[in-house]
């Protein structure tokens, strides 16, 4: 952290006057299809490194198990979660597989159903903070100056708090509702991926190719999208699917905290160990630890993947 | 500028920054934020009440005077809910209870996740190493509140020496209450720094693995080895000095987290720290006690990583070079 350059602060390979520009200038379709190929090559290795690791493959079965159970559940239960004639606070058994909770309601059903929220949420807020990010932080790495100065002083700030608590600011000024919360962790989730995508920016924006872009008189925009984007797409993904890990822990606590949008009455992770963990204390620890078991196995199967690419992109 | 003006003087514009934003957020929202807080059905003087905690009354060049003036002089008035008690007050009493769990949690944390980090990299891609790296990976997945409630359902219950509440009750001495010894004490926060481990053991152990993976592969390793030295006197001497920097940069950013970013934590083990203070302030909209505590939180988070640097430079004189160039 102390060895990173100061924001605005250039080293000397940044001047373009300082590089030997002859050979771009020269030979530039060449130069500009070698890397292509080799990306190509590269990408398809990192496939297969991934693909082999056993991180990955358990990570991807848990998160398409719950990607399934939120696109239909009638799949996997015909229960309505919300129907409440059931009898009341029967621990697991055949008949009720995760027990039913203090009004009558299967919790397997429940868990099952809680599922959508978090992963529509999730996946939203993480995208929307990636798109911000990844705009900022090229924008920054690339042009640098004042601009880069007030965005990595902003970044800096927001990062000096922990996420939740500017969550909780937020969405109590603002109302608590889904497209609030969503926002918010989108906007609080940009300063990370702008800092990462700022770095990674940065060091391609020294190298020989973007140079000799510059040469051939590309604009700033086609060297930003059509140049470095795609050289720094490996750590945007990653990016991603770290972000996503931390979306889906972030959203949970937000609802464990009563911070929510939805109808309380709907199944929903969060909300349900928020309204059952009161009762582990007198043994009816069900309905509490299924849906936090559950909100634990998608944060793990996310990480595992998010490890598993990160492996992949660096080997 | 020397290297440790140049970091302090960036932490007070982080802080300056922290402080604008959390005074601008209910200017920004909206309608009428107030209203929202209050509820729809509030009376006409509750509304007034919030609206005036939120700041609203003032122009944005006062309501920022009004927050500055607040932190240097550390006298933010009085809690809008609980007239008489000054905001201060409240979270310099909900900061020590923090103090007690962060710093207890650290004494475990740290020797745990760093002979974990260490073990793992010195039995790079053995079975152990896959463990340890992997357990602490699955259990810092998990939010510290689920976490918690796991604890609580697998330890609190069934065993009486776990405690389901982590602030021990005062105790009777003679017909006077007092304050429980530090044993009890300890005993009632060993569950919530059990949670804490789980949060951080992995991230830790990783960062302090791959700095002392690098550290192994360098040549003054090589020859300490060589020399013949032990294995501890190498670690001890050469390896960690050097291979513990980045583990001491992010504990330093994990700090304000661990003071105020364990809502879930305190609400589980019903413990009345910084987390619980910001969360009950939300929940009876008390927004001057919400700001107070997290620019405490800030103010955290900046000494953390002032601290860190210097501890840093400490171990590394090079480091405090590489930004005068």
């Amino acid at each position: 952290m102390t060895t990173t350059l100061p924001p605005g602060q250039s080293s000397p390979a940044d001047d373009p006057q300082n590089k030997i520009v002859d050979d771009a200038v020269a030979a530039p379709v060449p130069a500009l299809e070698a890397p292509g190929a080799s990306r190509q090559q590269v990408r398809r290795e990192q496939f297969a490194v991934l693909f082999k690791s056993p991180g990955f493959i358990i990570g991807a079965l848990i998160l398409l198990f719950w990607i399934i159970a939120s696109i239909v559940p009638g799949l996997f239960t015909s229960v309505d979660p919300r129907a409440v004639g059931a009898p009341t606070r029967q621990p697991p058994s055949g008949d009720f597989w995760f027990g039913t909770d203090p009004i009558g309601r299967d919790v397997y059903s429940r868990v099952i159903h809680g599922a959508r929220p978090i992963m529509i949420a999730a996946p939203a807020a993480t995208l929307l903070a990636l798109i911000m990010g990844s705009l900022l932080g090229m924008a920054t790495g690339y042009f640098k100056g004042l601009f880069d100065d007030i965005w990595s002083r902003i970044a800096e700030a927001i990062l000096s708090i922990p996420a939740i608590l500017l969550a909780i600011v937020i969405v109590f000024t603002f109302g608590a509702s889904t497209p609030v919360i969503i926002g918010t962790v989108a906007v609080l989730f940009t300063p990370p991926v702008l800092r990462t995508v700022r770095a990674a920016t940065l060091s391609e924006a020294q190298l020989d190719y973007v140079t000799s872009a510059k040469m051939r008189g590309e604009s700033s925009l086609f060297i930003v999208v059509r140049e470095i984007l795609p050289n720094i797409l490996g750590v945007v993904v990653v990016e991603f699917t770290v972000r996503l890990g931390y979306a889906i822990f972030t959203l949970a606590t937000l609802a464990f905290l009563g911070i929510t949008g939805a109808d309380p009455t709907f199944a929903d992770w969060g909300i349900d160990v928020a309204n059952q963990w009161g009762r582990i204390v007198s043994g009816v620890w069900w309905p509490t630890i299924f849906p936090a078991l559950a909100i634990a196995s998608l944060v793990i199967a996310v990480n595992l993947i998010a490890d598993s690419i990160e492996k992949a992109v660096s080997s | 500028m020397s290297f440790f003006a140049r970091r302090l003087l960036l932490s007070f514009v982080t802080l300056l920054i922290i402080i604008v934003i959390v005074t601008l957020i209910p200017n920004i929202a909206p309608g009428d934020p107030a209203r929202k807080i209050a509820g729809g059905t509030a009376s006409p003087e509750r509304l007034a009440q919030v609206t005036e905690s939120l700041g609203l009354n003032d122009s944005i060049p006062e309501q920022l005077r009004k927050t500055f003036v607040g932190v240097f002089t550390l006298d933010f008035g009085d809690a809008f809910t609980k007239p008489g008690e000054s905001v201060v007050g409240l979270v310099r009493a909900s900061l020590w209870n923090s103090f007690k769990l962060v710093s207890l949690a650290l004494v475990v944390v740290i020797p745990l996740s760093v002979a974990g980090g260490a073990i793992a990299a010195y039995k790079k891609d053995s079975l152990i190493d896959r463990t340890i790296v992997n357990t602490g990976l699955a259990l810092s997945s998990m939010p510290e509140f689920v976490a918690g409630i796991l604890l609580l359902a697998l330890l609190a219950v069934p065993f009486d020496f776990f405690k389901v509440n982590a602030s021990a009750p005062p105790e009777r001495v003679r017909g006077v209450l007092q304050d429980p010894g530090i044993l009890t004490q300890l005993n009632h926060l060993l569950l919530p720094v059990v949670a804490i481990l789980f949060v951080y053991f992995g991230y830790i152990a990783r960062v302090t693995r791959e700095g002392v993976i690098t550290a192994l592969d360098s040549d003054y390793a090589r020859t300490a080895f060589m020399k013949g030295l032990p294995t501890t006197t190498v670690f001890r001497k050469h390896i960690l000095r050097n291979a513990l920097q980045p583990t001491v940069a992010v504990l330093a950013t994990q700090l304000g987290y661990m003071f105020g970013g364990m809502i879930g934590l305190e609400i589980v083990f019903n413990y009345p720290g910084l987390g619980r203070l910001i969360i009950d302030a939300v929940q009876s909209a008390d927004f001057p006690v919400l700001r107070a505590g997290v620019i405490t939180v800030a103010l955290i988070y900046m000494v953390a990583t002032l601290g860190a640097d210097l501890i840093i430079g400490w171990m590394n004189p090079r480091a405090r070079l590489v930004e005068e160039a």
